[in-house]
């Protein structure tokens, strides 16, 4: 449910790039997905896969979702490392618990492709 | 030709290439950006105004109304501005008023969130002259309104004791960017068994930053302490902090 909105904007944006690009057809879709957010692959794709029948450029496209996973940093002495999911662990160099998330929250749009 | 072994790899380049006018676009652009946008131009024109914008997070019945209620019992109501998200209905909105707070309602109807555009048409039609605060009561709800941006300067996740002491380890999400968690219903936690220290555990785990204060609606002393921290975090925003 919670992925409809967004995948709105994904087509929106999507549908700004075909135009200023003269693409009437889009073929592929690159997608990069945080792993820290809140968004299921799976979701996106579902949405996608409805929402683009009503897209006349999006009839033949091919929707790739790449999962990059969470990095984070030691506030305390600077380490960093990767994370799964947003229960953070301790620093594994100095053990602390102050660690701030760099990377793994956004959605993004990358490639596209078509003719 | 791929690099590891200078093969012909076509599954390497990703989907096949078929017609030689297929155009190939590098684009880098990330999706909520319209929303931000919005919800970035809100908080600096809120700015301007000198007007701090609360994101008031929690669970449906978490006691968010009373924080704000409590709010006012300690900072003059005709300084506050409220904007309340519901699905349907204005009892909130009504409730508010009863104390001479200003709300605005927005029903969301199936929209589980409120986003920027929203808090944009909003501000539309509300007189925030004399106002310092603006407090925007979210859809109750742990799992959609998190990360979605709408003008706010600070985050207020309310989470009740009644609602178990597993909630921040289920719904990390939200408690991730609060700058206070309220721990509300506290007079209810030993009839409900509130597990405190796994609570405070997993909070910080997932957001270490974050302050912490204790309420019960039955004591009026943590809406005081709620005060102080909204009159500090604006001087804060406002850039007028000085340690
Ligand atoms: N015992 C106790 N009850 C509380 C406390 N805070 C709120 N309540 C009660 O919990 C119920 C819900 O409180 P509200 O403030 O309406 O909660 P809300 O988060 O605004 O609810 P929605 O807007 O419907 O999502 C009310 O009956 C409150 O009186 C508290 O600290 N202790
Ligand atoms: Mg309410
Ligand atoms: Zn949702
Ligand atoms: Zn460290």
């Amino acid at each position: 449910m919670h992925e409809l909105a967004i995948t709105k904007e994904v087509i929106r944006i999507i549908r700004e790039e075909a135009e200023k690009n003269s693409i009437s057809s889009v073929k592929y879709v690159s997608l990069e997905l945080g792993g820290l957010t809140t968004y299921k692959k799976e979701s996106l794709l579902y949405f996608f896969n409805i929402l683009k029948k009503d897209e006349e450029a999006l009839q033949e496209a091919v929707l790739k979702i790449i999962e990059v996973g969470g990095k984070v940093r030691c506030k305390e002495c600077g380490a960093v490392g990767t994370v799964e999911d947003p229960i953070l662990p301790l620093c594994k160099a100095c053990d602390s618990s102050d660690i701030e998330i760099t990377q793994g929250k956004d959605l993004r749009l990358r490639d596209l492709r078509g003719n | 030709m791929c690099k590891e072994c200078g093969c012909e790899d076509k599954a390497a380049k990703g989907p096949q290439q078929n017609g030689s006018d297929e155009k190939n676009v590098q684009i880098d652009r990330k999706v909520t950006e319209a929303n931000d946008a919005t919800a970035n131009k809100i908080a600096h024109e809120l700015i301007h105004k000198e007007i701090l914008c609360i994101n008031l997070l929690g669970s449906p019945g978490s006691g968010k109304t009373t924080l704000i209620e409590g709010i006012a019992q300690n900072i003059p109501a005709k300084i506050i501005g409220v904007i309340q998200g519901d699905l349907e209905s204005d009892v909130d909105k009504k409730r508010l008023e009863q104390m001479n707070i200003e709300a605005y309602q927005i029903n969301t109807h199936s929209g589980c969130h409120l986003n920027a555009e929203m808090i944009k048409e909003a501000l539309g039609s509300m007189n925030l002259d004399n106002k310092r605060f603006l407090i925007v009561e979210n859809v109750g709800n742990l799992v959609c309104p998190a990360g979605v941006k709408i003008g706010q300067h600070i985050n207020i996740v309310v989470s009740s004791t009644t609602e178990g002491s597993d909630k921040p380890k289920k719904y990390p999400y939200i408690f991730m960017d609060a700058d206070l968690i309220l721990i509300s219903k506290y007079d209810l936690k030993d009839a409900v068994g509130f597990d405190e220290q796994s609570y405070l555990s997993d909070i910080s785990r997932i957001n270490p930053q974050a302050r912490i204060i204790k309420c019960s609606n039955r004591k009026s002393s943590c809406f005081q302490e709620v005060a102080h921290f909204l009159e500090h975090e604006r001087e804060h925003v406002l850039g007028h902090h000085h340690h």
